[in-house]
């Protein structure tokens, strides 16, 4: 997620948000293990979710879309 | 205003933590061309070290096992590139890399298969494909250099 995000940075995360659009970060559960990355595309149910860092990250051009019950919080607030 | 900004900041620094992850292996964004190609001198070696052997059967076994051992190393270094580095727009980009990934597969099992000079040399070009078109999805200028292994072959490296 560099540049947005350096390594061990902290982030506040709502695990209760209203609505997800494009360019709201999320944490989210990807083969059992929690990834954050900037929304890219929102439809109805799925989210297509890239890292800021388009050359490293794994994310959904690779995996797809996801659902939106795979988000575990909405980042709200950079440390 | 300032106080009151890190006051908020060592309020939430409190807070329990979990980590996250950018990437899904980590740690993601190493990747390199170099084994392969590597594995793909070490089959030419072993290849040209099996036509020389004679009838030492114990010493044709090492060889062969090394060779083997090899190309396979080869078949895993490709299919992490295919699997984890290479993204859709690489393929945009460069629309023969599905193919130039399947035929070093096919011809690391060629080389398994048979004591095939040609196939290694052409395992070798393969792979030195592969290297050129990931040194450029970097921005980086492949050049071919003279490898210092006893094969004499190329290795691709960038500038």
């Amino acid at each position: 997620m560099y540049p947005y995000l350096t390594f061990n940075q902290k982030v506040l995360g709502f695990h209760w948000f209203q609505e997800l659009k494009v360019n709201d970060v999320v944490v989210i559960t990807h083969k059992k293990k929690l990834i954050i990355k900037r929304i890219m595309k929102v439809n109805k149910t799925d989210l297509w979710v890239e890292g800021d860092n388009k050359n490293e990250s794994t994310d959904s051009r690779l995996f797809g879309w996801i659902n939106t019950s795979k988000v575990v919080a909405k980042v709200m607030y950079k440390l | 205003v300032v106080h009151n900004k890190n006051m908020l900041k060592a309020l939430l620094n409190l807070l329990p933590t979990k980590t996250v992850y950018a990437h899904c292996d980590i740690p993601c964004g190493i990747y390199d061309p170099n084994r392969l190609q590597q594995a793909a001198h070490t089959v030419i070696r072993m290849t040209q070290l099996i036509s020389d052997a004679g009838d030492d059967v114990h010493k044709i076994a090492r060889l062969t096992q090394v060779k083997e051992e090899h190309a396979e190393i080869a078949k895993h270094e490709v299919t992490v590139l295919f699997g984890d580095y290479f993204k859709p727009e690489h393929h945009q980009k460069f629309p023969e890399l599905n193919e130039l990934v399947l035929k070093v597969l096919k011809t690391a099992s060629k080389t398994k298969q048979e004591i095939n000079k040609e196939a290694a040399e052409e395992l070798l070009s393969l792979t030195q494909e592969v290297a050129e078109i990931f040194y450029k999805t970097k921005g980086l200028k492949p050049v071919r250099v003279k490898s210092p292994y006893p094969t004499e072959g190329e290795l691709v490296l960038y500038k």
